[in-house]
């Protein structure tokens, strides 16, 4: 009788995920806690951390049939590898963005490219430490500070890293008020962040409209690799700016931009699993991120330097750092660092241009590098 | 695979890549700077220039 229900019960253990359990998975769940410890805590990006710490917990224990195929998890996934929720999300973006900064001053548009020396350090970094040249190009679009062109580039060029790098890329992002400060102050004096930038002039409606559908055209001209993201980007934008469609801009930017975050955090927590994440090459991974962040900080700070060396009217420099794209992080960092030095002094509609400038810079970066590494 | 897969490849898809960027996001900038001019298809010729409802 003893001995039956032993068997019994060995039984049913096997059929648990108890059996597989190791203390990757373990590790991979205290992570996926502290992501949500830091969400409800720390406040740090709760939209991301709390959904993708939730599945990376459950992709971690063994036999949870989620992330396999007819999973809810697996098909989430799907949504990304498939590249659909990348230019959703940049459709959500489009409705809720004024570009009005980026048109009001176009001079300061070239900081959104040159904040992305970035990239290609970490991809020199990558290429160094072994990477293919095509992971190597999806771990340098990192720098890009831009989330979904991150997953797009990464799915296009080395979708198995997409867990890595989609992590890294958004755990930076948040941490940004924590990376960029220093280097912006040891690129700049005192005067130059307290340099006051001119009123800009006012948009009107009709450039308003007119920006969605110039950009979207030149974009798809000149780079159709990652037309899909501006193109959603623009049409999300134009229908906030026509005044027609109130209703679709405002479905775009609350409703649907809610659902997308829901199945891209669950998409991306869902490949956290531990034999693929504990790796070597995620820590280098996780360390080339932070090089490429610190770079392009620092790249579009000395190149708002640069231009200061040919412009009469001097740009205060911290707004190159919001050339890194991030919308709109960067450009409030920006604008803390000048008001710590002058408490009037107010960068942040100013720093969205370069801000909003830096994902078309990401971009148009990813498109040449999809191009020159003949992937469409 | 137009760039070979070596440091060297990722070097030279480095400085093509980041130079192309900072010529087309200017050629953006260029185009961007000629917008204002869009108002003047809104004014009739010889009318005097209307105040737009634009906002911040």
């Amino acid at each position: 009788m003893l001995d039956e229900l032993i068997s019994f019960l060995v039984a049913m253990k096997d059929q648990t995920g108890l059996e597989h359990l190791w203390w990757g998975n373990l590790v991979m769940i205290a992570i996926g806690i502290a992501m949500i410890y830091l969400a409800v805590v720390k406040r740090y990006e709760p939209l991301l951390l709390v959904g993708i710490g939730f599945s990376c917990i459950i992709s971690n224990v063994p036999g949870s049939d989620l992330i396999l195929p007819g999973g809810l998890f697996h098909y989430a996934y799907q949504g990304v590898a498939l590249l659909v929720i990348p230019p959703l999300i940049f459709f959500g973006v489009g409705a809720m963005t004024d570009f009005g900064p980026m048109i009001a001053n176009p001079r300061l548009v070239v900081l959104g490219a040159a904040a992305h020396l970035g990239i290609f350090v970490a991809l020199l970094g990558a290429k160094a430490l072994g990477f293919t040249l095509h992971e190597a190009g999806a771990i340098g679009i990192i720098g890009g500070a831009d989330g979904p062109m991150a997953i797009f580039i990464t799915m296009k060029l080395a979708p198995h890293l997409l867990p890595q790098i989609s992590v890294a890329a958004y755990s930076y992002m948040a941490l940004m008020p924590l990376i960029q400060p220093p280097v912006m102050k040891l690129l700049t004096s005192r005067q130059e962040r307290r340099i006051v930038m001119k009123q800009t002039r006012t948009v009107t409606r009709l450039e308003r409209i007119a920006f969605p559908i110039v950009i979207g055209f030149i974009v798809n001209l000149f780079f159709p690799p990652v037309a899909p993201l501006i193109t959603m980007l623009m049409l999300g934008n134009l229908f906030k700016e026509v005044g027609v469609t109130e209703r679709l801009a405002k479905t775009a930017a609350n409703g649907l931009m809610n659902v997308i975050i829901i199945i891209l955090t669950v998409a991306i927590g869902s490949t956290m699993e531990a034999r693929q994440f504990l790796t070597v090459k995620t820590v280098e991974i996780v360390i080339l991120g932070l090089l490429a962040f610190l770079c392009g900080t620092a790249s579009g700070v000395l190149g708002a330097k640069i231009m200061n060396l040919f412009l009469k009217e001097k740009i205060n420099p911290l707004l190159g750092s919001a050339g890194i794209a991030s919308v709109p992080i960067a450009a409030r960092v920006a604008h803390l660092v000048a008001l710590e030095e002058d408490k009037e002094n107010y960068l942040i509609y100013h720093a969205m241009g370069p801000n909003l400038a830096g994902v078309f810079g990401t971009a148009i970066s990813g498109g040449i590098m999809l191009a020159l590494l003949g992937v469409h | 695979m137009i760039v070979p897969d070596t440091l060297q490849g990722a070097t030279l898809l480095s400085i093509i890549d980041f130079f192309l960027s900072i010529v087309m996001i200017t050629a953006i900038g260029f185009v961007l700077s000629l917008f204002p001019l869009l108002n003047r298809l809104k004014r009739r010729p010889g009318a005097p220039a209307a105040r737009e409802p634009g906002h911040e």
